[in-house]
C-alpha cells in the first residue's frame, strides 16, 4: 500500500533543498533579463516586436524548467548516495518507489516556483503590449504543457541520476531532450531508408525515445492555433504512460542497489 | 525471541579485481533489552555488518533476522532505529524539517509530532538550534541530530554506528546516559565503537571483530578476562589472533 | 557494491552506445543534406546545394522545435544586415527560405521579400517566395497583392499578375487599392505608367514605414527609368537608331550620368525604347 504522507514529505522537503539552492534564483533571473531584453530587440526588427516577446517568453520559459528538470534532476539521487543523506532516510519505512515519486514531485514543485514568477512576468508583459485575455490564456497553456512534458524529462532524469554522475545524467538527458524534440527526423530517416533492415532500427527507436515534440504548441499558439481537447487528452495519456514506463525502469534498478 | 540473530553472515566485495570478504561466516544473537557493542579495528566489517542489519545491503550468504524478522520488512522498519557514521542531512533543511519529514515517514499522528520532536531536542540539547539549517551544524551537532532521528519512532531495536564519535567529553557523557535510559526502558541497542572506555561503562556484551572474522564474543567481564580494561584485553585479543593466523 | 557497479555500468554503456549510434546517423544525414553532395542531395527533397548557411531543410531538422525562436532570431539578423546588402542576391533570398522554412507564417518575411528582392532582378526567386506564402497564409491578401504588383512590373506576365491580384481581392484586400490596380494592369498601358500608378497608390495607402519607404524607393527609381526613356526617345529622333547601349547615350551627351546606385547593372536597350537590366554587375 502506498503511503502518501510519506511521499508527499519527501516531496515537500526536495521542493524545500533545491529551492533554496541559490542557482535557481539565478537561473529565475537571467529568464527574466531575457524577456526584457526581447523587449528591445522589438525595436530591430522593424516593428514585429509583438511576435518576438511573445515567441522569446514562451521559449525562455521552456527553457528555464527544462534546465531545472536536467541539472537539479541529475544531481538528485546521487547527491543523496554521495553525502549518505540516503543512509537516513532508506532504513525508514518508506519504499523505494515512494522515495522516487517524492523526489519527482518535489522537483515538480519546484520547477512550477520557478517559473511562476517569470510566467507572471511575461503574461503581464504580453498583455501590456496589447495581446488579448483569450491570447495570454492560450500562452499559459502552452506553458503548461511544457510542465507535462517537464515531468518527463524529471523522470528520465531521475533514471539516470541513480545510474551514474551528475554529469553524465544531465548529458543523457539532454541528449534525450535533443533526441525527442527531433521525432521528425526519425521519421525522415525511416523513409530514406525505406526498404533495408536500417529501417527497422529507426522504427525501433522511434517509439523507444520519448516524443517530446507532441507537447510543444509554442510555435502555433502564437498563431492562435489551440490544441483540442482531445489533443491535450492524448498528449496526458501518453505522458502518463511513458512516465510510467520510465519510472518502472527507475524502480527497478533503484530496488537492487545496495549502499 | 531475539532481539538480533545473525547466522553465518558472510559478505564479499570485489576489492582491486579481487573477491574479498568483508565479512566471514559472522553469528551472533542478542537478546531484547541487552546493549551490545561491536568492536574492531578500522576496515573490520563493522559498518559492513550494521549496514546488513538495518537493509542498506544484503548478505551474500547467512541470514540476517531482527525481532525475527528481516530487515528490509515494513514491519521491522518501523521498530528500529538507525543512525550512521558520520551521519549527514540535507544542508538546506532545519532540524525541525528534517524530523518533521520522518515523522511523517513513521506515521506519527500529527499532533503528536512536534511535542515529540521538541521532547527529543531537548533530550539531545539540539532544542534552542532546531529552526536552524543543518549547513550551520557543527561536527558534534550533527551527531546529536543523528541520534535524535535514529529515536524519534520510540524503537525497540536501536542501531548506533559510532554515536560518540566527534562528541566532546561532555557531550559523550550526555549520550551515554540517554542509552542508558534508553536500556533501562527495555530498548535493545546494538552499537560500533572504538572508544573502549564508553564501550565497557555501557555495554551488557560486546563482540571483536578483525578482518571480517569474529574473533571474541560474551559479557564485558568475560572478554576483559584478566586484563585490567577493556582496552588492553582488546589490543591483546586482536595481537594474538593476527599472530595465530600470520603463522 | 558488486551487483550495484555491474548494473550501473553495464546499462550506461549500452546507452552512451545507443545515443551516439543515433547521433552519428543523424549527423551523416544532415551532413549529407548541407554538403555538396550530389548524390545525397538528389535522394533529399530539401537540399539547396549552395553554402554557406545550411539548408533550410537542415535548419528545421536542428531546430528541435524552436522554430519560432530560431525563425525570429533569422529574422532579426537578416534585418540588420539588409541596410548594407548591395544585391548579393543568394545570401537574401536564402536566409527568407529559412525564416520561412522554419515559421511559414510568419507574414513579414513573405512582404518584405517580395519588396526589395525583385529590385535586383531574380524574379523566379520572388514568385517562389510569395507563392510559399500564398499558401501557407491562406488569409492574408497582402502577399498575393505585393506578388502581383512585383510580377506586373518586373515580370512580363501581366496575366500571372492579375491572377495574384485577383486572389488578393478574395481574401478581402483593400477593395479600393486593389482594383485600381486590376483596372490599371487590364489597359495594358505603357508599363512605367502602370507601374507608377501602383506605386503610387502604395505609398499613400500603406501605414507600414518600411513600405512606404520602400514604394518612394521604386517611384524614384521610375523617375530615373522614365527620364532615360524619355533621352532615348530623343536620342531616337536625332540619331535616327535605337542607341545600343547605356554608353551610346553616356557618350553622345544625352546622359549626363548614370545614377551610382544604377551602376551595379548591366542595361540593354529594347526595340520599343525601354531601358531593361540585363546581368548584375557592370558592363
Amino acid at each position: 500500500m502506498i503511503n502518501n504522507r510519506s511521499i508527499i514529505a519527501v516531496a515537500v522537503n526536495t521542493f524545500r533543498e533545491s529551492f533554496r539552492d541559490r542557482i535557481l534564483l539565478g537561473a529565475t533571473f537571467i529568464s527574466i533579463f531575457f524577456i526584457l531584453f526581447s523587449l528591445f530587440v522589438g525595436s530591430i526588427s522593424l516593428d514585429q516586436d509583438a511576435k518576438i516577446i511573445q515567441d522569446t517568453g514562451l521559449t525562455v520559459i521552456f527553457l528555464l524548467q527544462v534546465f531545472v528538470a536536467i541539472f537539479v534532476g541529475a544531481s538528485l539521487i546521487y547527491k543523496e548516495v554521495e553525502r549518505k543523506t540516503f543512509f537516513i532516510l532508506i532504513p525508514k519505512p518508506i519504499r523505494r518507489s515512494e522515495i522516487i515519486i517524492g523526489k519527482c514531485m518535489g522537483l515538480m514543485m519546484t520547477t512550477i516556483a520557478v517559473s511562476a514568477l517569470t510566467t507572471v512576468f511575461f503574461l503581464g508583459t504580453v498583455l501590456a503590449k496589447g495581446a488579448s485575455v483569450a491570447l495570454a490564456a492560450s500562452f499559459l497553456l502552452a506553458i503548461a504543457l511544457g510542465l507535462v512534458e517537464t515531468v518527463l524529462i524529471v523522470l528520465i532524469s531521475l533514471f539516470f541520476s541513480s545510474l551514474t554522475t551528475p554529469v553524465l545524467a544531465s548529458l543523457y538527458t539532454a541528449a534525450l531532450f535533443l533526441i525527442g524534440h527531433s521525432s521528425d527526423v526519425i521519421y525522415s530517416l525511416i523513409r530514406q531508408y525505406q526498404g533495408s533492415l536500417a529501417r527497422y532500427f529507426f522504427y525501433f527507436f522511434y517509439y523507444l525515445f520519448p516524443n517530446l515534440e507532441k507537447f510543444n504548441v509554442r510555435n502555433d499558439v502564437i498563431y492562435q492555433i489551440v490544441p483540442s481537447v482531445s489533443d491535450i487528452a492524448l498528449m496526458v495519456l501518453y505522458a502518463f504512460a511513458y512516465g510510467a514506463f520510465v519510472f518502472a525502469l527507475t524502480v527497478m534498478v533503484f530496488k537492487d542497489r545496495e549502499y | 525471541m531475539e532481539a538480533i540473530k545473525l547466522e553465518h553472515v558472510t559478505k564479499t566485495f570485489s576489492i582491486k579485481g579481487r573477491e574479498t570478504p568483508v565479512v566471514s561466516d559472522l553469528s551472533l544473537s542478542i537478546a531484547q533489552g541487552k546493549v551490545f557493542g561491536f568492536l574492531g579495528p578500522n576496515g573490520a566489517g563493522k559498518t559492513t555488518t550494521i549496514k546488513m542489519l538495518v537493509g542498506l545491503s544484503r548478505p551474500d550468504d547467512g541470514t540476517v533476522a531482527v525481532l525475527e524478522k528481516g530487515p528490509e520488512a515494513m514491519e521491522t522498519k518501523m521498530k528500529i532505529g538507525f543512525m550512521p557514521e558520520h551521519p549527514s542531512f540535507y544542508v538546506y533543511l532545519t532540524a525541525r524539517e528534517l524530523l518533521l519529514m520522518i515523522a511523517d515517514i513513521f506515521k506519527i499522528p500529527k499532533k503528536e509530532q512536534k511535542e515529540r520532536i521538541e521532547a527529543l531536542m531537548k533530550k539531545v540539547e539540539l532544542f534552542e538550534v532546531m529552526d536552524d539549517r543543518v549547513r550551520k551544524y557543527s561536527k558534534g551537532m550533527l551527531q546529536r541530530l543523528g541520534v535524535a532521528q535514529a529515536l524519534i519512532n520510540n524503537p525497540d531495536v536501536i542501531f548506533l554506528d559510532e554515536p560518540l564519535d566527534g562528541l566532546d567529553p561532555l557531550g559523550r557523557s550526555e549520550i551515554k546516559k540517554l542509552l542508558l535510559d534508553l536500556k533501562k526502558e527495555g530498548k535493545t541497542i546494538f552499537f560500533n565503537s572504538h572508544i573502549l572506555s564508553d564501550v565497557e561503562d555501557i555495554c551488557d556484551e560486546v563482540g571483536i571483530i578483525d578482518k571480517g572474522v569474529l574473533i571474541a564474543y560474551g559479557t564485558v567481564a568475560a572478554v576483559k578476562g584478566e586484563s585490567k580494561s577493556l582496552e588492553d584485553a582488546f589490543v591483546s585479543i586482536i595481537e594474538k589472533n593476527r599472530k595465530t593466523h600470520d603463522k | 557494491m558488486r551487483t550495484l557497479s555491474l548494473n550501473r555500468s553495464v546499462v550506461a554503456s549500452v546507452l552512451v552506445l545507443l545515443v551516439f549510434l543515433f547521433l552519428s546517423s543523424w549527423a551523416q544525414q544532415i551532413f549529407d543534406v548541407s554538403a555538396q553532395s550530389p548524390a545525397a542531395a538528389k535522394k533529399n527533397i530539401f537540399l539547396d546545394l549552395q553554402p554557406p548557411l545550411l539548408s533550410p531543410g537542415a535548419e528545421k531538422n536542428i531546430s528541435f522545435g524552436f522554430d519560432n525562436a530560431l525563425a525570429d532570431w533569422n529574422w532579426i539578423d537578416l534585418i540588420q544586415t539588409l541596410h548594407a546588402w548591395r544585391g548579393d542576391n543568394r545570401s537574401v533570398a536564402k536566409k527568407l527560405d529559412i525564416i520561412t522554412a522554419l515559421d511559414p507564417r510568419f507574414e513579414y518575411p513573405y512582404i518584405i521579400g517580395i519588396f526589395i528582392v525583385p529590385f535586383y532582378d531574380r524574379i523566379d526567386e520572388v514568385r517562389a517566395l510569395g507563392l510559399k506564402g500564398i499558401e501557407a497564409l491562406p488569409n492574408s491578401w497582402k502577399i498575393p497583392f505585393y506578388l502581383g504588383v512585383q510580377m506586373s512590373y518586373k515580370g512580363n506576365d501581366q496575366e500571372e499578375a492579375l491572377r495574384y491580384l485577383n486572389i488578393a481581392k478574395e481574401r478581402g484586400g483593400n477593395p479600393g487599392l486593389v482594383s485600381a490596380l486590376i483596372a490599371a494592369i487590364s489597359a495594358k498601358t505603357g508599363k512605367y505608367e502602370a507601374s507608377r500608378a501602383l506605386w503610387q497608390k502604395i505609398y499613400e495607402t500603406e501605414q507600414d514605414q518600411t513600405l512606404k519607404k520602400a514604394a518612394q524607393g521604386w517611384l524614384e527609381r521610375l523617375d530615373v527609368l522614365e527620364r532615360i526613356k524619355q533621352e532615348i526617345g530623343l536620342y531616337y529622333k536625332t540619331v535616327g537608331k535605337m542607341p545600343a547601349s547605356m554608353n551610346d547615350l553616356l557618350q553622345k551627351g544625352y546622359l549626363k550620368g548614370v545614377p551610382e546606385d544604377m551602376l551595379q547593372y548591366t542595361y540593354a536597350i529594347t526595340p520599343d525604347g525601354n531601358l531593361e537590366i540585363i546581368k548584375l554587375g557592370p558592363q
